[in-house]
């Protein structure tokens, strides 16, 4: 594969999907380029596999156009699935059949000799398995095999819908290592995920996902350096109704400044100012700290101030 | 064949090869059935019954004759016996042991036309008024419900004269017994069940579990998976009527009379229907109960009305007129006509034409509709 790094390999402009009442993907536009690896982040439901369905030609998107290699999926079918390659967020494959045998079929649809079986093998580490039926195969074998089908036909452009949800952290380190070790072909990778560690140690580029909207993109260092001048400050309050008070309060001067639960995330330029004022404001009003910290701006701050809620909820 | 049918052949093959236990559910069930009734020859719902009589005459060609035996008072008696009985029976509700017959009319008929709605078993049993006074019942012993209705329409002639003779005649010659009108017919019933379960269930699966969207988003050809799915359900039909047919053959010596080729031609003819038809009603839906509710709403009615384990001829006629081009019966008749009497290709040329156009038109419909996520 020819690593030209910097054209854009897929273009999404406008895009939009409803589902009856439901406003899935809501004005969606951005470019991947060649060699990129960019992560989907977003909570359940913000319509990350809306998206990546639409750009594998599953769903059909309501307006807005879809580009890959400039082409769309009115006529270009099977050039494009050919040089995609797809694992969803959730197949089983034939009980019986093995891991090499379910491969192998996988082969015949893309033209491929059956020789590039071992090779897949080896690369997703699943040798040792080769002969097991995919029913007795574990969540992570599983997840495993479903990214080595992707694999089979070398393809310039990966689509991964959360490879690795469920799976236990060595799994997913090692899911990781696999994904990180297709980089250097000037492939380009979509993926999917809840896990902020996975976009940081996988992808350049992150975009964030919302309720079907993008809250912001960009390389991880842009993201937060964007918002990163001072620091977070987290506080927890002993009960809601104080939390609820305070965030009242602060949010008169603040308006960035989240409320979850008991605790009341924001984010200053000077936190030794802030902090000391807070400090008045909560002996004042008598209002009972429980914890309180301050930090740099990860991934999950960023989202948090930017959705008002955890990535994992 | 290209690499990508095989493949796929290959796999659902495997499929079935490794879970014995699916095989068997597929393959044993109808021979199940088979043997049942086949023993018992008795599994029938309750209908309407048709008994041909005939009154015979002496000598044909013998006017002098004829006028002899019109004033023979015997006959004259039972003749009229038989009008007032059969007036009598027509509208008579009854109750046998059996509880397997509603209703009896009487239909006078010649010999050869008795015969043949014998063989079509539109009638299972002919009585006979024999020159000399005395009765001939004809049918198949072993047909429960005509051994039936012999007792009871000859009780029912004894209470009214008592001096009547009557004489049973086995008319169990090879071709005429249930069990050889019951064959062709299950191996119908066999390809349409086979074909809409095995086809409808596949389909239903695969979108359930994703596996059809993860093939579909690969370079693989539509046409191809759909074929895959055809031949493979017709390797299992083969295998499934092939092992009825023997089972029927060891144990009831029931035999094809018909040319085989005649018989695989229409053997595919019905596949190909039933293939349209199962692509049909799996086209869309991804619940297994939906599916479950959409072939049975179509194989309940065939089943029971496509003259399989009974006639349809006893249905009223407007009903009747529907049934003959319901699918099944005209496979299952078909079938019959190419077992037990014969019938040339030529012969069965309509039937084999109605079966792949039905087949291919649902097909095309149904693929048009095709759900693939
Ligand atoms: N077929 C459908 N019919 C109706 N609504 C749908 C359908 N598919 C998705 N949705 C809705 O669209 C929204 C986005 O769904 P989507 O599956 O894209 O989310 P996601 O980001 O992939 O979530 P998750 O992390 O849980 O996989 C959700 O609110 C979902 O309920
Ligand atoms: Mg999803």
């Amino acid at each position: 594969m020819k690593s030209s790094k910097g054209k854009p390999i897929i273009e999404i402009k406008n895009v939009v999907k409803r589902y009856k009442d439901q406003l899935a993907v809501d004005q969606v536009s951005f470019t991947i380029n060649q060699g990129e690896y960019v992560a989907l982040l977003g909570p359940n439901g913000a319509g990350k596999t809306t998206i990546v369905e639409m750009i594998e030609g599953i769903i059909k998107p309501d307006s807005g156009e879809i580009l890959i290699e400039g082409l769309t999926w009115k006529g270009d079918d099977r050039y494009l699935k050919s040089i995609l390659g797809v694992s969803f967020q959730e197949t089983r494959f034939m009980d019986k059949s093995t891991v090499s045998e379910t491969l192998k079929l996988f082969c015949a649809f893309y033209n491929i000799g059956s020789g590039r079986v071992d090779e897949v093998l080896e690369l997703i580490n699943l040798s040792e398995k080769k002969n097991s039926y995919v029913e007795n195969l574990s969540g992570g074998q599983r997840q495993k095999l479903a990214i080595g089908i992707a694999l089979l036909n070398n393809p310039k452009i990966l689509l991964l819908d959360e490879p690795t949800t469920g799976l236990d952290p060595q799994a997913r380190r090692e899911i990781w290592m696999i994904l990180k070790n297709l980089k250097n072909q000037g492939r380009s990778m979509i993926l999917t995920t809840h896990y902020m560690e996975e976009a940081e140690f996988l992808c350049e580029k992150i975009l964030i996902m919302h309720t079907g909207r993008i809250l912001a993109q960009g390389r991880l260092e842009e993201l937060l350096a964007a918002h990163s001048e001072g620091g977070i400050i987290e506080i927890r309050l002993e009960n809601e109704t104080d939390a609820l008070k305070l965030y009242d309060l602060i949010s008169v001067t603040d308006s960035t400044c989240q409320l979850a639960e008991k605790t009341i995330y924001l984010k200053s330029k000077t936190p030794a100012v802030f902090l000391k004022n807070i400090l008045g404001i909560t002996e004042e009003q008598n209002v009972i700290i429980s914890d309180l910290q301050v930090r740099t701006m990860t991934l999950d701050d960023l989202f948090i101030l930017m959705a008002g809620q955890h990535l994992h909820e | 064949m290209n690499k990508v049918l095989r493949e796929l052949i290959i796999v659902q093959f495997r499929e079935y090869w490794r879970a014995p236990e699916v095989l068997f559910w597929t393959l044993g069930f109808p021979i199940m059935i088979a043997s049942v009734l086949g023993l018992l020859y008795s599994f029938k719902p309750a209908e309407n019954h048709r008994v041909a009589y005939i009154v015979q005459e002496s000598s044909e060609n013998n006017r002098q004759n004829l006028d002899h035996i019109k004033t023979n008072d015997i006959i004259k008696s039972n003749q009229k016996n038989f009008q007032n009985l059969a007036h009598f029976f027509e509208n008579l509700q009854i109750d046998l042991p059996g509880k397997s017959i509603r209703k009896i009319s009487f239909e006078k008929m010649d010999r050869e036309s008795a015969e043949k709605a014998y063989r079509s078993g539109k009638i299972e049993i002919i009585v006979q008024l024999q020159i000399d006074g005395s009765l001939q019942y004809l049918y198949d012993p072993a047909n429960e419900r005509a051994e039936n209705l012999y007792l009871w329409i000859d009780n029912r002639i004894h209470e009214n004269s008592s001096n009547v003779k009557s004489q049973v005649l086995k008319l169990n010659q090879r071709g005429s017994r249930y069990i050889d009108r019951l064959i062709p017919g299950l191996i119908a019933l066999g390809i349409m069940n086979s074909t809409l379960w095995g086809i409808g269930w596949t389909l239903i699966e695969f979108r359930i579990k994703k596996f059809l969207r993860r093939m579909i988003v690969t370079p693989m050809r539509k046409i191809d998976f759909m074929l895959s799915i055809s031949i493979v359900r017709m390797g299992l039909s083969v295998i499934e009527a092939g092992i009825l047919f023997l089972f029927a053959r060891y144990f009831f010596d029931v035999r094809l009379q018909g040319d085989f080729l005649t018989f695989a031609v229409l053997f595919l003819a019905g596949h190909i229907a039933f293939s349209g038809l199962s692509i049909l009603l799996a086209s869309r839906t991804n619940n297994t109960r939906v599916g479950n509710g959409l072939i049975n709403i179509v194989t309940m009615p065939m089943f029971l009305l496509s003259g399989v384990f009974f006639s349809y001829h006893s249905f009223p006629d407007w009903m009747v007129s529907i049934i003959q081009y319901l699918p099944l019966t005209i496979l299952a008749d078909t079938m019959r006509n190419v077992f037990l009497y014969n019938a040339s290709f030529m012969s069965i040329g309509f039937s084999i034409l109605y079966l792949v156009t039905f087949g291919v038109i649902l097909y095309i419909a149904g693929l048009k509709y095709y759900r693939w996520y």
